[in-house]
């Protein structure tokens, strides 16, 4: 395998020239003819039933026109998971942010006046905002059921009583990770457009466009064809961007004035209402042999899903049991809720709760390693999945390259030099970690992906997918994979918008899978154009098609370099005898994915399991509690690298925003309020607070991924807590198990740690 | 949040401002930079019906050098300030304090005028001043007036400005030979954050005895305005230098500071970080090495 033109090529995103010239038009920038914009009224009170509303003066004001309650909207509970969304607020609001009634204006200032002027009449209810207390008989209910519980997740096997007494060692804590914001640069946004046969025309930032595109047919009592969802260039996602009741809201403003709608989060409006991270608390207890074979993990978490469930269950779900992938257990107990509190709605966050449980997993690990008194590193290369197995849950490993991540990162980071020269603030900690790419336990329909690729006459190739490029380079991946396929160069290929008019029916972009389904699906669909081509050119050359190759753009008999015609001829020729039909090939890819057993978990998830470690040295300030990251390797399992360049950007970005998460991003909330909506006082690291980050690509082909390629996304940050948390006990002999790790919570632990002694 | 509706006003002349305040008090608001005012407008924090554009003025733009004092017009910017000849030996304190002062964004906006007038307890520019014993130069059509910056601050937000005048220059003396400074900024991250402590010192030496001459330092974010630390100058100066002397002078600021706990820190940690921070800005304007404070 190897000598591709494309794959494994370090290539700049194609759509990098546009956007760092501006010329990108992100959906905050779109403008339709006669386009109003629309603002939401948000609830003040973490729980309230609604008594009156009052919009006469609102839509007394000139420039408005409409001002829409829940009264408007079909009042039909939906949800993308449990059905306890409503458009608007009905009756009562259950977090300071819910939606309460939205405008449309000529402006967006008018608009803003005009939500000042609507009167709603509150009766404050108690409410509840941690999910311990929550979940107590005699807590506030937020939905009408019994309990505030969503839903409780258990999973058992082996003999975990017997295992833990015959476990050498036993380590347990107590870990809580706290709700951080997914901080992409463009807010929440839409364009809405109800054409006259009340069509509705989403213009999105999604990355589920054909899962919204259902989900907003429920909510709005459509069927499925009268919703198009195209979705334009956007700022960023991290998880947050599925579906969200700014986009409805807009839906039914434009039924009302038939009108385009833009609707536009500020970025207060998206720290109130967006959807961060499920904070969780961890409860987990594991245990090793003397020889440092881990046996038994027995753990208990409560995740806070905030006043909507969205995607917490799944979250919380993944969090108590994906690890098991990692290492091999023998035992296992697991126990995890997810909680309705009344703060905002909880929801993906890169990592899906993988991450907040590596964190309390790695954190773990190094203790038990302490007290075996062996190398941390040396435990994961023990414990760790290889190519070949099958892990606890049934998940088949493809390929792992988990044992070479960490002995580059420790080779890379000067590990053994560093663990030994011991010096009190200074400190080196590792972690590892695993994921999915593409997780069949959350595409609960089906698993695949699909692709067309439509040549025209004068040669261009139009690719078209059903995923959802949020910038972390998925259309340039794929352009890399059809230009192979089709030996051409990228200059050739444009990868259409998301169109559910147009593209295949996607899964979207979650669980890392992006690379590995789209890119497998426009892969079939090259392939298939790549077969009519042959026809065409086999004709000319009066040969068999498989006496052709596609290379250097030209198609040429195999062996004789004489006998060939440009790609863009032989496309002309093709379409002219066609008609003038294009070249259109479609193609998909099914993985032999399987449901997991719902009670047993077992089944084999994805198709590709990705594996990483990273390394982070710090330097802790003892006076300020300061810490300084002053050095970053991350080597990553991502099978073979489409484009390495664009890896390097996702490890970096993942890497930051771990760093960030561990060290210093916290939502403050205050009786359900956000009190630092804002990056003033949302602290994230700027480029002063990185240090370099080293990365290593360690490519295992993988059998099911497109030319072997496996996810990065998510891997890229879920080991960074821990790798820093780690260093820091290494520092100053400290074991942080709340994040974030801030100056003060080290100052304090230090002092406490002095007078202790 | 967007903007509120407001007039702009364009005066082309000193006179012209003067006579909008007069005639609109409390409801005109003057714009510099920009980048306090339009924030807390869009915060709805102020709404002043009409902003009287200053930016256009060259009698508040520039420093001058006399023969033994500089004068600084109130719309220098950050970055000129990091940038001028002028600041040199002891009034490079001002520019050290402006090179740590938001982005290189805000400091192409933001201006000396508008950081002092906005009062913020955090304002980078006021410790060091206040250890450069600035003067700043208050205007209005009645003619100007000179007060200590240490007068003019009053407290968070709060100024002695009076309603129709403004804030023409800043007026700094010539430091004392052989100064030696520092001006150290804890924040939350290591750029683009306000002050959680912030620190300016500015110290004479006999080297021959080894002793502290003049002794100033000043404290920003740990009081309603940034203050003099007075009892813990006194502590050293004229006194032998030692670092057990400098411990229990910046014990001594720690305590004669007013802390607030807020979202960015507690009361304490500000308090503890006094001590830490006065410690090592005195001994790393004396040349001592300190650990990095890096923030
Ligand atoms: C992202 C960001 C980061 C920041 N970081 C820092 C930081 O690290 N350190 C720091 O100290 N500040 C920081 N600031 C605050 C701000 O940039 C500074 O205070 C700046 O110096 C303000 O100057 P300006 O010219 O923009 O003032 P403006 O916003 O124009 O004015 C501020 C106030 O002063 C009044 N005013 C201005 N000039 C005069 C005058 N000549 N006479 C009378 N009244 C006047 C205005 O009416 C207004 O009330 C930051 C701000 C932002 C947005």
């Amino acid at each position: 395998m190897g000598n591709y033109s494309m794959i494994g090529h370090s290539v700049p995103q194609i759509d990098a020239r546009d956007k760092v010239r501006g010329m990108t038009e992100f959906v905050s920038d779109l403008q339709l003819p006669g386009m109003l914009y629309g603002k939401i009224l948000r609830s003040s009170y973490p729980h309230a039933r609604i008594l009156h509303i009052d919009s006469s003066k609102a839509r007394r004001l000139k420039g408005v026109k409409a001002v829409v309650t829940a009264e408007d909207t079909p009042r039909v509970p939906f949800g993308p998971r449990t059905e306890d969304w409503t458009i608007l607020a009905v009756d009562k609001v259950r977090f300071v942010g819910d939606e309460v009634a939205a405008v449309a204006a000529v402006d967006e200032e008018t608009a803003e006046e005009a939500l000042d002027l609507i009167r709603v009449e509150y009766e404050e209810l108690p409410a509840v905002f941690d999910p311990i207390e929550a979940m107590q008989p005699g807590a506030p209910l937020i939905h009408g059921k019994e309990r505030n519980i969503v839903s409780e997740f258990q999973l058992n096997k082996g003999d975990i009583e017997r295992a833990f007494q015959e476990c050498a060692v036993v380590y347990s804590a107590h870990y809580f990770t706290n709700q951080v914001y997914q901080a992409y640069l463009e807010p929440m946004a839409c364009v809405v457009q109800c054409d006259p046969s009340g069509r509705l025309t989403f213009y999105l930032a999604t990355q589920i466009p054909s899962m919204t595109r259902i989900t907003y047919a429920k909510a709005l009592g459509l069927p499925l064809e009268k919703i198009r969802v195209v979705v334009p260039p956007y700022g960023g996602a991290f998880g947050a961007k599925m579906e969200t009741n700014l986009h409805l809201a807009g839906a039914i403003l434009s039924q009302k004035t038939q009108k385009p709608v833009r609707m536009v989060n500020n970025r207060e409006e998206d720290f109130m209402a967006g959807n961060p991270r499920v904070p969780m608390y961890i409860d987990l207890k594991v245990g090793a042999s003397q020889q440092g074979k881990l046996i038994a993990k027995e753990v208990k978490i409560i995740g806070a899903s905030g006043a909507r469930a969205v995607y917490s269950m799944a979250i919380v779900a993944t969090a108590c049991y994906r690890v098991d992938s990692l290492y091999r257990f023998e035992h296992l107990r697991t126990e995890g809720v997810t909680v309705y509190t009344n703060t905002v709605p909880t929801s993906c966050f890169r990592g899906f709760g993988n991450a907040q449980m590596t964190f309390a997993l790695e954190s773990t690990l190094d203790m038990i390693a302490e007290a075996l008194k062996m190398d941390p590193a040396e435990l994961r290369i023990k414990n760790g999945l290889k190519t070949g197995e099958v892990s606890i849950h049934g998940w088949q490993i493809g390929s792992s390259g988990l044992e070479e991540c960490v002995q580059k990162a420790v080779e890379a980071s000067g590990w053994k030099r560093k663990r030994e020269e011991k010096r009190f603030g200074h400190g080196i900690g590792l972690a590892c970690c695993n994921h999915v790419s593409g997780n069949r336990a959350f595409s609960r329909e089906f698993d695949g992906g699909a692709g067309i690729v439509r040549i025209g006459r004068e040669g261009k190739v139009l690719v078209y997918h059903g995923e959802s490029d949020m910038g972390q380079g998925q259309k340039t991946v794929f352009a890399q994979i059809v230009a192979e396929e089709l030996g051409v160069g990228l200059d050739r290929i444009e990868v259409a918008q998301v169109d559910t008019d147009l593209s295949p029916f996607g899964m979207g972009s979650f669980a890392t899978r992006g690379t590995v389904f789209g890119g497998n699906g426009v892969k079939a669909a090259a392939r298939h154009a790549k077969e009519q081509l042959c026809e065409i050119a086999a004709e000319l050359f009066e040969t068999v098609p498989s006496q052709l190759e596609l290379r250097e753009g030209k198609i040429s008999v195999i062996g004789e370099p004489e006998r060939s015609l440009s790609f863009e001829k032989v496309v002309e020729i093709g379409v002219l005898r066609r008609g003038g039909a294009p070249i259109v090939g479609t193609g998909f890819w099914v993985p032999d994915t399987v449901l997991p057993d719902p009670i047993t978990k077992y089944g084999n998830i994805s198709p590709a399991y990705p594996f990483a470690c990273q390394i982070a040295e710090v330097e802790v300030d003892t006076e300020t509690g300061h810490v300084t990251v002053l050095q970053y390797t991350a080597a990553h399992d991502v099978g073979k690298a489409v484009n390495p360049m664009a890896i390097e950007g996702q490890i970096e970005g993942g890497v930051v925003q771990g760093i960030g998460w561990a060290l210093m991003e916290n939502m403050v909330v205050e009786k359900g309020k956000v009190l630092n909506p804002d990056f003033r006082d949302y602290v994230m690291p700027g480029p002063l607070d990185i240090p370099p980050i080293h990365s290593f690509l360690v490519e295992p082909v993988d059998p099911n991924g497109p030319f072997g390629a496996k996810g990065i996304g998510e891997p890229a940050l879920n080991p960074s807590t821990a790798a820093v948390a780690n260093a820091i006990y290494d520092a100053i002999g400290i074991r942080f198990t709340e994040l974030p790790i801030t100056p003060e919570k080290i100052l304090r632990a230090l002092k406490d740690h002095q007078k202790n002694k | 949040m967007r903007l509120k509706p407001f007039e702009f006003l364009n005066p082309s002349s000193l006179e012209d401002v003067f006579e909008l305040l007069v005639r609109y008090g409390n409801e005109a608001k003057c714009l510099a930079g920009g980048t306090d005012l339009l924030v807390q407008m869009k915060q709805r924090r102020i709404l002043p019906k009409r902003l009287i554009n200053l930016l256009p003025l060259s009698e508040l733009k520039g420093i001058h050098k006399a023969e033994d004092s500089l004068r600084i017009g109130a719309l220098t910017r950050h970055v000129d300030l990091e940038r001028s000849a002028f600041l040199e030996k002891g009034w490079n304190l001002l520019a050290l304090a402006a090179t740590k002062i938001g982005s290189p964004q805000i400091r192409h906006l933001g201006t000396i005028g508008g950081n002092l007038c906005n009062a913020s307890p955090s304002a980078d520019t006021a410790p060091p001043l206040l250890v450069l014993h600035a003067t700043v130069c208050l205007s209005s059509l009645k003619g100007n007036r000179q007060i200590p910056l240490e007068a003019f601050l009053t407290g968070p937000g709060q100024t002695g400005l009076r309603e129709d005048e403004i804030l023409k220059e800043v007026i700094l003396p010539k430091p004392p030979e052989g100064s030696l400074f520092t001006y150290l900024k804890l924040g939350r991250r290591k750029s683009m954050d306000l002050a959680l402590v912030s620190v300016a010192v500015l110290v004479t030496i006999n080297p021959e005895r080894k002793t502290f001459e003049q002794v100033r330092l000043a404290l920003g974010s740990v009081a309603p305005t940034p203050i003099r630390a007075r009892a813990a100058e006194k502590q050293l100066g004229g006194n032998l230098i030692g670092e057990e002397a400098i411990r229990e002078a910046a014990e001594t600021a720690a305590q004669e500071c007013q802390p607030m706990t807020d979202l960015r820190a507690t009361a304490e940690y500000r308090r503890e970080m006094v001590k830490v921070l006065v410690e090592r800005a005195v001994k790393q304007s004396l040349g001592f090495p300190i650990p990095p404070t890096g923030i």
